[in-house]
């Protein structure tokens, strides 16, 4: 028996009325249910999308979204040795307006470029199929 | 046929993902599983998927069971802080169910039965709208008969805390179910 204290009225009357209140029948393939969600991995990659939607993400997601956005359309202006003549012509309405690119400009690229990649990388990582082992791994080292 | 007691899991058999040894650990344990998530507001096919998340944690978690506590108490555990993950993540609203009724033995009067389980009712939304910490307190307390230290161990907190949460858990279902109706 427990630690209840039979004077108290609220705990005689909790004690009854939860121990009166009706178990839930159990699913007969709970077992076999929660092994199979287990054995999925972490679920599709929509199934993640969607459990993990939250406004954090939305952001990531979007600010990596106009960063990778911007690189795609600069890279071949200004890389690309290929590059066709309206691109050509851009890039150069570009290096007047800005006084061409200088190292500053191209450091700035660079490091927008490095953040657009990071970001999606943490949304990746999030979206992991491991991600989920890795937490319930957390709560279970016991 | 491989099997085990339940008693005296063989937790190499479940380490190595057994499909006997984790079904038998399921039956064993499943009753309490859904009574803790039934009392943090979990109902109908809810309750059966946060069962389902429960024991799909504690599958992917044993290989890491380093057996610090038995079995019961680590299980209990996951079982806690996973059913109050997804209370979080779901932002459960508690909404039980009137089929949940309980039988009435003696057949009173039918209004005395009709506010009887209004009471009964109103009592289960409160438990259900405590936090998790509180509610599987008072789930293991009051309705499995456990004692303090043993809801310490799986709280992981010292028997104290326990008792503060029971203490306030108590005055917010009092404030909840009215005093005059905590008479029998």
């Amino acid at each position: 028996m427990n630690d209840l204290n039979p004077d108290d009225e609220l705990d005689r009357w909790l004690s009854r009325e939860l121990s009166a209140r009706p178990l839930p029948a159990a699913p007969h393939d709970l077992a076999a249910r929660a092994r199979a969600l287990s054995e999925r991995g972490s679920d599709g990659a929509i199934d993640q999308l969607m459990l993990r939607w939250n406004w954090a993400l939305r952001i990531q997601l979007l600010a990596g979204l106009v960063l990778a956005g911007i690189a795609v359309a600069i890279i071949p202006m200004i890389f690309s040795s290929t590059a066709t003549e309206s691109a050509t012509l851009i890039a150069d309405e570009i290096a007047t307006e800005t006084s061409g690119l200088d190292l500053s400009n191209s450091l700035l690229l660079a490091g927008a470029i490095f953040v657009g990649t990071l970001l999606f990388w943490c949304i990746e990582r999030a979206m992991a199929s491991d991600d989920r082992a890795c937490r319930i791994g957390q709560i279970g080292s016991v | 046929m491989k099997t085990i007691d339940p008693t005296s899991p063989n937790l190499e058999l479940l380490r190595q993902g057994d499909t006997d040894a984790f079904a038998d650990l399921v039956r064993h344990h499943q009753t309490l599983i859904l009574a803790l998530a039934q009392s943090m507001g979990f109902t109908g096919a809810d309750l059966d998927d946060a069962a389902m998340e429960v024991f799909s944690a504690v599958f992917l978690a044993l290989p890491k069971f380093e057996g610090r506590s038995t079995l019961q108490t680590w299980l209990y555990r996951i079982a806690i802080r996973t059913l109050g993950r997804l209370r979080q993540q779901r932002k459960r609203e508690p909404a039980l169910r009137v089929d949940e009724q309980t039988p009435e033995p003696a057949r009173p009067a039918p209004s005395t039965r009709l506010e009887e389980a209004e009471r009964r009712q109103k009592l289960w939304e409160a438990v259900a709208s405590l936090d998790s910490r509180s509610a599987a307190a008072v789930e293991l307390f009051y309705r499995q008969g456990w004692s303090i230290s043993q809801i310490g161990g799986v709280l992981e907190c010292p028997e104290g805390t326990v008792k503060t949460l029971l203490h306030r858990a108590r005055e917010q279902l009092r404030q909840i179910v009215r005093p005059e109706e905590c008479s029998p």
